[in-house]
């Protein structure tokens, strides 16, 4: 639903005047159905012959170290299928060999739609119930939940072997972001995290580029995005509302602390919230961070600051909205090159703030390259680039584009390229652990979020009052694999919070 | 100072009653004035117009004669502290009925009335000291700049840190090549200390019996009265204030001002926090100043010198801390500050050049520049004594710390960084879009800036906040 409503939000035709290429790709061209497809479904025939009851038989039971599937279909449980997830659902689905079998959400509300895309899916409200009944129909999960959900949902999937692709940001926290990570490996399964643009082409001609040599050794990026494009920095909302009897208002929280329902924070307002969401970086940093990690040699940070801008409730009186993310922020991170060689430094910013215009972009040339308000700049010893994820690289000045000879193409392109995103998790699934290479395996897309959220930290370190005051406000340090703040010890509370009695991960 | 009080003691025997001769009558080319005291009338007497009048009294060579306010509740504290000053509602009043008692005024009042009031006056001859920003737009900065010469009378801007001695002494690191040459310049503000971003207020209420709500308007557009918007809130408007920059900037960025000797910028970039209403819709809330901005500047350095870039942030968010600042010391007084970044180091300060600190800090102690510039007496205290003394001494005679020819292209450049504010949110029908689309032609751009020519060459709607127009009969 972002996406769709972000499409609606800057009007389709605009959006599709700022940018080189359609953003909607042909989706059926991409996947042919192949002749195992119809081995499989002969295979299903056969077995509700002989079972006389349609009985799911997923891949996992006839899978295996070495055991050549007699199908190729990939049994696929959806949990959170509303908005996203209903986009989800749908991406998954274009890839022929994928089953949508299962659908969960806590809102039926939410459910509609995709339970009318895939009427025979069974639908369950609580994704434990799903995971515990249906264990031997399921192949794969794809979580789609708020936030502070990710995790349990993908970790309860992992845990029973099923393969995850999980929407971006991958965890609510840091902690959660490591243990993924770590149980990706653990489980052996396929694992993608839902920032489909890193299926895209820009990213691989960036990293073309920066291999090449083009703009030397990257020392600095500059990231900036839109978000949040609703209120932040606001109060926590109030008052009774009565829960909607299409909600299940105790399964939506799920980890999260107990607190009265409130329309402000479902179906989609969430995001803005502590509790459940991860801000303007949770929404939009897995997306526009990801040259950055992708291409350079980085992992964890070593040091965070940040500042915010701040909220007021009157004269002279600073608000104290914890619950809120803020209206905008300013993130520098440094990153220790992982060869050893230096320091990369990065910095993000939100809600409408912009970095400096690099020199080298005329002034009348549109910073990020259409007016969306969301773009990266690598700043390298030798030049600089620009691009966001749907609009360049461009080298700057930008008339070197005309100048330089770029490199050829040496990084092979994912088919159908940004919807390619979930086809290529599928066809990986199918493939087995191992066998295939992944644009978002939680081995990236874990460190990577845990940087993104290694920002909501500084920020939520930076709004701490103590009893002497806004005691965060400074260099935050990063001893990261120990997870831990090394001089500001209330920052660690942002690590890893506690979950509602009866959850765990 | 005898002779003084007895030539009005006789001048009073003479005429029979007490007429105040004011020292410029007294005064003139190659003339010793017989006192050393001078007359001043004071515009906007409440809240900071308050204490300065209070500290112009304290150089024990002011009189203060005259006091105007527009809101009788402001004025309350003076009128008791200076009983025998005699006190007016409208400033053209004041000055029309007893310009030949007045030497000097001040003026003290919301950011909209600074330039025409100091005008008045100018063109009467008094010097003026006017409370910072100098001016509400650019435009303003630049007649009030070239007034002063003409007029030949003694200016200073109310930004009282110039005085200070923390500026003196950056210059003399600086000039002591400790620094090299700066090329970036970041000043940042927690102000505004108050919301910003917000509606116009909808609560019309009665107007208060004290307030003479048609002057307080002056030269703004006719609005209704509405609650709260004075004594204080009118800062956060863009038809009476000037937002953070106009609140602070005159404090923070006069250090760097002064140090590099900046004049016009060339060029300026702006993004400001945006402000939503509901999920996807932007809030749009043109006469408010924004709740937090970024500005970038461009300053042609002098004599050879790099260029400057000049950040400005405002609204909590600051700068990157340097590298060479420990990660728990503090950045300027942590909510305010500068930081000079130069090509063999960098300078930091707080508010008003107040703890000058080479980074990193320990080498602060570890130098020793000699003083090369004079000191203030009373450092940031004496800026009004200062004036004062000026004043008495005439046009041309003694230095000050925010002249008009200094606090004039200072003040044009804070004004240019709300210019850039305005302009990012001027916003437009998209063409061929639903009524609710906008298109905002001002943003992701570089405005580049014709200083002698006060005009933005590349985006022309932005040239309508160089100037405004004033009310009809202002």
């Amino acid at each position: 639903m972002v996406w769709t409503a972000y499409l609606q939000f800057i009007s389709k035709d605009y959006f599709k005047k700022l940018i080189s290429k359609p953003i909607i790709m042909p989706l059926q061209k991409l996947s042919v159905a192949k002749e195992n497809d119809l081995s499989r479904r002969k295979f299903i025939k056969q077995a509700v012959l002989a079972g006389s009851a349609f009985t799911i038989i997923p891949r996992f039971v006839l899978g295996g170290n070495g055991f050549i599937a007699p199908s190729d279909t990939l049994y696929v449980a959806g949990i959170g299928v509303g908005g996203k997830g209903t986009v989800d659902m749908m991406g998954i689905s274009k890839n022929p060999k994928s089953k949508i079998a299962f659908l969960c959400d806590v809102d039926d509300r939410q459910a509609v739609k995709s339970k009318e895309n895939f009427p025979s899916a069974k639908y369950y409200k609580d994704f434990r119930v799903m995971l515990d009944k249906e264990v031997k129909n399921i192949d794969a999960v794809s979580v789609s939940t708020a936030d502070h959900t990710h995790a349990v949902a993908a970790m309860a999937a992992m845990q029973r072997g099923k393969h995850v692709y999980v929407q971006k940001p991958l965890t609510h926290d840091i902690y959660e972001a490591r243990m993924l990570t770590e149980a990706a490996k653990k489980y052996k399964v396929v694992t993608q995290m839902g920032n489909q643009f890193a299926s895209a082409d820009y990213v691989r001609t960036t990293k073309e580029w920066v291999d090449a040599g083009l703009i030397g050794d990257v020392t600095n990026v500059l990231t900036w995005s839109n978000r949040p494009v609703w209120p932040q920095g606001v109060p926590a909302p109030s008052g009774q509302h009565e829960i909607p009897k299409e909600l299940d208002w105790d399964l939506w929280l799920g980890p999260a602390k107990e607190i009265e329902y409130n329309p402000a924070y479902h179906p989609f307002n969430w995001r803005g919230w502590w509790s459940f969401g991860t801000g303007a970086l949770g929404d939009m940093a897995c997306h526009i961070m990801d040259p950055a990690f992708r291409i350079l040699p980085i992992d964890y940070p070593s040091e965070v600051e940040c500042s915010t801008t701040t909220a007021w409730s009157d004269f002279f009186k600073v608000a104290d909205y914890k619950e809120s993310c803020p209206a905008s922020s300013i993130i520098h991170m440094k990153f220790p090159r992982t060869d050893g060689k230096g320091n990369i430094t990065l910095t993000w910013m939100d809600g409408g703030l912009l970095p400096k215009r690099p020199e080298e972009l005329l002034p009348d040339e549109v910073m990020g390259g259409g007016d969306l308000g969301n773009g990266y700049i690598f700043e390298g010893t030798k030049g600089k680039l620009m691009g966001n994820y749907n609009w360049g690289p461009v080298l700057l000045p930008t008339s070197r584009m005309k100048e330089v000879t770029f490199p050829k193409q040496s990084i092979s392109r994912i088919p159908g390229a940004e919807a390619g995103h979930y086809t290529e998790w599928v066809d990986a699934c199918i493939a087995g652990y191992g066998k295939k290479e992944l644009s978002s395996p939680f081995e990236y897309a874990g460190p990577f979020t845990e940087a993104v959220l290694m920002g909501n930290l500084a920020i939520r370190s930076y709004s701490m009052r103590t009893e002497n005051g806004f005691t965060g406000r400074k260099k935050l340090l990063w001893d990261a694999k120990n997870m831990k703040i090394t001089n500001f010890d209330e920052a660690n509370a942002f690590v890893k919070r506690e979950y509602r009695t009866g959850w765990s991960l | 100072m005898t002779s003084r009080r007895d030539f009005i003691k006789k001048a009073g025997l003479v005429a029979g009653a007490v007429t105040i001769v004011p020292r410029y009558v007294l005064g003139g080319k190659g003339f010793v004035a017989p006192s050393d005291k001078i007359y001043v009338a004071g515009i906007g007497v409440g809240g900071k117009g308050e204490s300065d009048i209070a500290m112009f009294a304290k150089s024990g060579k002011a009189d203060i004669s005259f006091l105007c306010d527009v809101d009788d509740r402001r004025a309350a504290n003076t009128v008791k502290n200076f009983p025998k000053a005699k006190y007016y509602k409208d400033y053209r009043k004041m000055l029309d009925e007893n310009h030949k008692s007045i030497d000097a005024v001040s003026v003290s009042t919301p950011d909209h009335m600074h330039a025409i009031q100091a005008m008045a006056a100018m063109e009467l001859g008094k010097h003026v000291y006017v409370q910072k920003p100098l001016t509400h737009d650019i435009h303003e900065a630049r007649m009030l700049t070239e007034a002063a010469k003409k007029y030949k009378v003694v200016t200073q801007m109310g930004n009282q840190g110039a005085s200070g001695d923390g500026v003196r002494q950056m210059r003399e690191w600086y000039e002591a090549g400790l620094i090299g040459d700066v090329h970036t310049v970041y000043c940042w503000t927690n102000r505004p200390v108050w919301p910003q971003g917000i509606p116009w207020s909808d609560k019309k209420t009665e107007i208060p019996k004290e307030l003479d709500w048609n002057l307080w308007l002056g030269t703004a557009p006719a609005k209704d009265y509405v609650e709260k918007i004075v004594p204080f809130n009118w800062r956060g408007w863009w038809d009476y204030g000037t937002g953070a920059l106009g609140d602070m900037a005159c404090h923070i960025i006069e250090p760097p001002f002064r140090v590099l000797g900046l004049g016009y910028p060339t060029e300026v970039e702006c993004s400001v926090g945006s402000v939503y209403v509901d999920e996807f819709k932007r809030g749009y809330f043109p006469d408010s100043c924004p709740p937090s901005s970024h500005v970038i500047m461009t300053y042609t350095g002098k004599a050879g010198k790099p260029n400057v870039k000049f950040h400005w942030m405002d609204g909590g968010i600051q700068p990157e801390r340097p590298e060479e600042l420990g990660p728990n010391e503090m950045m300027g007084d942590g909510g305010n500050g500068v930081i000079m970044v130069g090509t063999k180091g960098k300078m930091m300060c707080s508010t008003y050049g107040i703890n000058p600190q080479l980074l990193p800090t320990s080498r602060t102690k570890e130098v020793s520049v000699p003083q090369t510039y004079k000191r203030v007496t009373g450092g940031a205290d004496g800026h009004y004594a200062q004036w004062v003394e000026a004043c008495i001494a005439g046009y041309g005679k003694s230095e000050l710390s925010s002249s008009f020819d200094l606090a004039g292209p200072l003040t044009e450049g804070l004004l240019m960084g709300n210019l850039a504010i305005r302009s990012y949110d001027i916003r437009k029908p998209r063409a061929g879009g639903r009524p609710d689309q906008f298109d905002y032609p001002g943003r992701f751009i570089k405005l580049l800036w014709d200083g002698p020519n006060m005009k933005i060459t590349n985006f022309d709607d932005a040239n309508q906040f160089v100037k405004r127009e004033y009310r009809t009969g202002w």
